[in-house]
């Protein structure tokens, strides 16, 4: 058990600001407040020296006495003068000497009895290590060593319960600064990020951005505001591979529930020191989850249960995850969402299932995040043992994972839910060194964070990339409504143009109207008194037979059309096809629609034939018409598409070159603006469509580079 | 291999599914519609005396294991690395006719074993059978070998090796397992390693092995506890397996199975519903919408009346009373007044009619019979419809217009009576000059003849001559009015010999461009839903 702890006691930095009772409740309670405060303390530990200084030291254990005190003396000098702070440190200086209490390190077991009230407090906030940081003047060295010493206490063998609230300075606080608002925004752009369409990626995206976000809050912010908090260890692995087992062997008492039937376990459980329980109670870590004190059936997927114990030791604590394999797949989202918020992995796996592709996807994960990773071969046995592990240490050099702590657990018979405790022996002793070197454990919540962080550099333009497609997805879907509407234009436009609406019924009419002789009978010699006839009924029919004609031009361009944008959205995607599938064919409001604007259009053309029309001087002296009837023939010689017909010179004759051209120009372009605007509201269902899926915000994924940037400028 | 009745026809069913399907199904079905088809075709061609069992699992669940202690021998390399097998055993028990399915299995030489019948005392009942022991096909091994998964597919009976670590997995479940409602015949599943476990152990985990099966739609599995190492529960595997050998129908309900499911999937995504009662012919009512539209599309009704209306016009110039025509020629023209008698001349030149079809009321025409027709239809045949449909519709317009031509009337056309009547009216006329002559000549002349005609000066006779010249003019304009009528008389029947001419032409031209390949696409409709219906047996 103590093999663990020569290393760590060096390794620590620490300033014990933890050990104020009476006197340090007030600031205390007040200490989130007085941050700032704090930052302007010269404190005196700086992080990485502390590194440098324990190693040199031989024995944490044989220091004790002397490390504590000569530490003790030097944090006195230093932090006396600002004593009005309410910071831990000055409180440790002025504490120290007085009372033996606040030194771990010369009594250990005392420790444990007074730290559980201050010490929470104390480890959420995120002052301890500004500070020490920002005092790096005072004599960085020298003081580690002092404040490493103090752990000694483990001499009766307790270490676990050390209580050594150190702070490693895992960052500075501008840094912390910087980055806990490059992370607010980051946090705020994903929180805005919306994948409307259900494009390929869009569940994944939604998924990553998701977890991201969940990351970012359960994880990353507090952890970046509050770096000495325990450190969150959670043991993930494949169903049946004994993942309550071993957490419950480590703290000697069943806190979560194991058992034949898979998957066993679906609700996370976390075994922390009782002193720890109140920072993970309450903390921000994991802060979306919602803490009970045991596993019930009717525990949501959002729930963690909490259970203190005192066999583990102080500044670890053990999660214990769902499976990441099993047929219950909730259980792979929970498990994920524990692992994004782990400061260490501890990855179990048995000697049957060390090549399941499900494991192996796990630990390049872990690999690609960066985190600091422990990998647990469980359930091995003692003849195979020899193959499997080499067999098992070759996979994992393969995988450029050869360096990672092992641990082999033997097969065994499990007792009550827990492994005999020889076969968990080494595990303890290395969540022990956990424990008690800070260093290292700050060390590798830095790592992981660090991993996370990284990471974001390419799950955020991911993000960003997923977003730009479907903002361009969006897009091309609008163009090729506009496309296809445009090209009916233009075909209802060649259709004017080609003379192809002067056939069928409307040709006949046209026909019945000259030869019948009613076109002649329009024309009538000025006469006195003579007023205009009644349109006969063939001019009525005429007028019908082109109001149709135009009429299935504009539905047939329609339909053409909607069944443009129909073929190309299918085209495009399963999602324009789901989009479409109620609009391959124009709005059934389409033919009322389009008959009332050409009526109006033909009324429009009568009365600009009536009034802007006035017919050549010469002409209106002696010959009068019925302006209905040469509408008619004026739009015959309009849609005739030769400037050389009966029509197009009687309408010479009698209007004029000039006034023709006039009336012709006006006549087209209003035609136009009304099968326009039929068009437009025809487009407009697609439009609606789009929009009922979801608009993306076209500014977000800029926004999301932006905070990608800037967080690493801050980091 | 027998077929029993019942599989043939589903087979057919399916061959003419794959044959409809491209363009039709999703590839991906498709695709595995195909696979089957051929699978089945191949396993059917070959020995119905044997029965292929495979058995699957994950690494490290103890296939191997079983393997040897089913067949006996020391066949399949065991091991504790992960994975172990990379490749497929085989062990046939009674190899006579087993070597072609073994080369279908693709099982390599090297890796086959016979149980030689001399070695099976008592295992009579095992004859026939060829047990297969797969690579597993959750291991990063199996990521890019999909051995397991074709052996899977092809075997006519799977054991699943389960243990009970891993008998939970989403890689065997998710993959497999919830594919396999309807195959309760031909899985069984082995919980091997139950030495591992206590008695009360072993019965909570089989019940919750059953009831995750049952949640996931197989719904009577056979789960069977084994274990290799003490050889419990080989037995009563041997004797499952046996059991399905000795009926030799696994290889049939395999498929059967297979058919099953493949016709849930497509049913999903194309379901037969109500597809069946959709009309397979396009019926007559339609087809007469279809007509009319396309007549209203060239105007026939139009083109009637038109030429009703100018026939009418033009018989006046003809038949009708000649004084009155002459009288209005004497008003002063407006056309004339507009120096346009060219003009004048173009338009009664317009008189001689064509006929053509609006291309654009064509293509509604088209489209509001596709429409009709396949307004329930799938999306998918919805659009094959309209594309049949739509075949011809690019010519369509210049058939019509062509074929009509030849019936358009020629407005310009005078019938001979027409001449009769004419000379009949001038005839009349030429008498009424007469009896005006007459009349001034004996009033001129009274009493005496220059000509030396008596009656010529014979006064008595003068008014006759005027009452004979009245009645000639009274004659006239009846005979314009009957004339008129008589015109108009022939040219509704005209019309009424032309509309139906035209619509005669619309109809067949309507028939072969349009109703013929909608009827054909129609019946692949039909005869697709048939064989979904069919393939569900």
């Amino acid at each position: 058990m103590d093999d663990g702890r020569p290393e760590s006691p060096g390794e620590q930095t620490l300033s014990f600001r933890a050990f104020v009772d009476e006197d340090a409740a007030g600031p205390e309670a007040g200490h989130p407040g007085s941050e700032p405060p704090a930052e302007a303390v010269p404190e005196p530990e700086p992080e990485p020296e502390p590194e440098l200084g324990p190693d040199p030291e031989p024995d944490p254990e044989s220091a004790p006495s002397p490390g504590p005190v000569a530490e003790e003396a030097d944090e006195a000098d230093e932090p006396a003068e600002p004593e009005e702070s309410p910071e831990p440190e000055p409180e440790a200086s002025s504490e120290p000497e007085p009372e033996p209490e606040p030194d771990p390190a010369p009594d250990p077991e005392p420790d444990p009895a007074f730290e559980p009230e201050p010490e929470p407090e104390p480890e959420p906030e995120p002052e301890p290590e500004p500070e020490p940081e920002a005092a790096p003047e005072p004599a960085p060295e020298p003081e580690p060593e002092p404040e490493a010493a103090p752990e000694p206490a483990s001499v009766n063998g307790v270490r676990a319960e050390v209580a050594t609230r150190a702070e490693v300075h895992v960052l500075p606080p501008e840094t912390i600064a910087a980055l806990t608002s490059a992370l607010d925004t980051l946090r705020l752009s994903v929180a805005d990020l919306r994948f409307g369409l259900d494009l390929p990626g869009a569940d994944e995206a939604r998924q990553a951005r998701a977890d991201l976000l969940t990351q970012l809050q359960d994880y990353v912010l507090p952890r970046v505001r509050t770096s000495t908090a325990p450190a969150l260890i959670v043991v993930a692995g494949s169903t049946g591979a004994g993942k309550s087992t071993l957490v419950n062997s480590l703290a000697e008492k069943n806190v979560s529930r194991t058992g034949v039937r898979r998957p066993t376990t679906g609700v996370p459980v976390l075994a922390c020191h009782p002193d720890d329980q109140r920072w993970f109670a309450e903390g921000e870590l994991l802060g979306g989850l919602r803490r009970i004190d045991k596993p019930t059936p009717d525990a949501g997927p959002d729930s963690l249960v909490v259970v203190p114990t005192e066999k583990l030791p102080q500044g670890v604590a053990l999660l214990d995850t769902p499976d990441i394999d099993s047929v219950v797949e909730k259980h792979h989202e929970i498990a994920q969402r524990m692992l994004d918020a782990a400061d260490l992995w501890v990855f179990v796996t048995t000697a049957a299932r060390y090549a399941d592709a499900p494991a192996w996807n796990l630990l390049r994960m872990a690999k690609e995040r960066g985190a600091r990773l422990a990998i647990v071969l469980s359930r091995v046995q003692p003849k195979a043992r020899e193959v499997v592990l080499k067999h098992f240490a070759r996979m994992l050099t393969e995988y450029g994972l050869g360096e990672i702590d092992r641990f082999v657990i033997g097969e065994s018979k499990v007792v009550d839910g827990r492994l005999p405790d020889s076969e968990v022996t080494d595990l303890r002793l290395w969540l022990a060194e956990l424990s008690v070197d800070e260093e290292r454990r700050a060390k590798a919540v830095r790592e992981t964070l660090d991993g996370v962080l990284n990471s974001f550099r390419t799950r955020v333009p991911a993000l960003a990339k997923h977003m730009e497609t479907q903002v361009a997805f969006r897009t091309e879907l609008r163009s090729d409504v506009d496309a296809a509407y445009r090209n009916a234009l233009a075909d209802i436009d060649r259709a004017f143009r080609g003379g192809s609406l002067i056939h069928g019924e409307v040709l006949a009419r046209w026909q019945d109207f000259a030869g019948s002789g009613d076109l002649m009978r329009t024309l009538q010699l000025r006469r006195r008194g003579r007023a205009a006839r009644q349109a006969p009924e063939r001019v009525l029919a005429f007028r019908a037979a082109l109001r149709s004609g135009l009429e299935s031009v504009i539905v047939a361009a329609a339909t053409r059309a909607a069944d443009e944008v129909a073929a190309r959205w299918r085209h495009r995607s399963p999602l324009g096809a789901k989009l479409v599938a109620d609009l391959d064919r124009p709005s059934d409001d389409l033919v009322r629609h389009a008959a009332r604007a050409i009526a109006a259009w033909q009324d429009h053309v009568t009365e600009l034939v009536r009034t802007d029309g006035v017919a050549k001087r010469s002409v209106s002296k002696l010959v009068s018409f019925d302006a209905d009837s040469l509408a008619l023939i004026f739009m015959v010689a309009m849609f005739s598409g030769v400037t050389t017909g009966v029509a197009h010179r009687l309408v010479n004759a009698l209007l004029g070159a000039e006034s023709l051209r006039g009336i012709g120009a006006k006549a087209l372009s209003d035609l136009r603006a009304r099968i326009g605007m039929l068009f437009d509201e025809e487009s407009m269902r697609y439009v609606q469509a789009l929009d009922s899926a979801g608009i993306p915000d076209e500014s977000i994924a800029t926004r999301l580079y932006q905070a990608t940037y800037n967080l690493e400028v801050a980091r | 291999m027998t077929t029993r009745p019942g599989l043939a026809p589903r087979l057919t069913a399916l061959t003419k599914l794959v044959e409809l399907g491209p363009g039709r199904l999703e590839p991906k079905l498709l695709a595995e519609a195909s696979t089957l088809l051929k699978r089945a075709g191949e396993r059917l061609k070959l020995s119905s005396e044997h029965t292929v069992v495979a058995l699957a699992g994950g690494t490290g669940s103890g296939k191997s294991s079983l393997f040897n202690a089913v067949s006996g021998l020391e066949l399949s390399p065991t091991g504790v690395r992960r994975p172990t097998t990379a490749r497929t055993h085989a062990c046939v028990w009674g190899l006579e006719g087993a070597g072609p399915l073994l080369d279908w299995l693709q099982i390599q030489e090297r890796h086959r074993f016979t149980r030689a019948s001399a070695l099976d005392r008592g295992e009579s009942q095992l004859h026939g059978l060829i047990l297969l022991d797969l690579p597993d096909h959750d291991s990063i091994r199996a990521l890019t070998d999909n051995e397991a998964d074709r052996l899977i597919g092809l075997a006519d009976l799977v054991v699943w090796v389960l243990d009970p670590q891993k008998y939970a997995d989403a890689s065997t479940h998710r993959r497999y397992v919830t594919e396999l409602a309807g195959h309760d015949a031909v899985t069984v599943f082995a919980l091997n390693q139950a030495d591992k476990l206590s008695a009360e152990e072993l019965a909570e985990l089989v019940i919750d092995l059953n009831d995750l099966l049952r949640r996931e739609g197989v719904e009577h599995p056979t789960v069977v506890p084994t274990s290799a190492t003490t050889g419990r529960g080989i037995d009563s595997l041997k004797s499952v397996v046996a059991a399905a050998v000795s009926r030799r129908r696994a290889a049939i309900q395999k498929m059967e199975a297979d058919l099953h499911r493949l016709e849930q999937r497509v049913a999903k995504s194309m379901p037969v519903g109500e597809a069946l009662s959709a009309p397979s012919t396009v019926d007559d009512a339609r087809r007469l919408g279809l007509t009319d539209a396309l007549c209203d599309a060239v105007g026939v009704p139009a083109v009637g009346e038109a030429m009703e209306n100018v026939y009418a016009e033009r018989s006046m110039q003809w038949v009708g009373w000649p004084y009155p025509r002459w009288i209005s020629k004497l008003r002063p023209d407006p056309v004339k007044t507009l120096r346009l008698q060219d003009v004048g001349d173009e338009i009664r030149g317009i008189t001689t009619g064509t006929v053509s079809a609006q291309t654009a009321e064509v293509v509604n025409a088209v489209q509001a019979l596709a429409d009709g027709l396949s307004a329930d239809m799938h999306p998918v045949w919805r659009t094959s419809l309209q594309h049949a449909a739509r075949s011809h519709l690019k010519q369509l317009p210049q058939t019509l217009t062509q074929e009509l031509s030849e019936v358009a009337p020629r407005l310009d056309h005078v019938p001979g009576w027409w001449w009769l009547l004419k000379i009949w009216q001038y005839l009349l006329v030429a008498a009424f000059l007469l009896g005006l002559g007459w009349l001034v000549t004996g009033l001129l002349f009274a009493g005496e003849s220059p000509l030396g005609f008596q009656l010529l000066g014979d006064t008595a006779a003068l008014p006759w001559v005027g009452l004979m010249m009245a009645s000639v003019l009274g004659l006239g304009v009846l005979s314009g009015i009957a004339a008129r009528n008589f015109v108009e008389l022939g040219a509704s029947k005209e019309r009424e010999r032309l509309e139906r001419e035209m619509r005669r032409r619309v109809a067949a031209v309507a028939e072969s461009s349009v109703v013929e390949p909608v009827e054909r696409e129609l019946g692949r409709h039909h005869a697709f839903y048939t064989a979904m219906r069919a393939l569900a047996g």
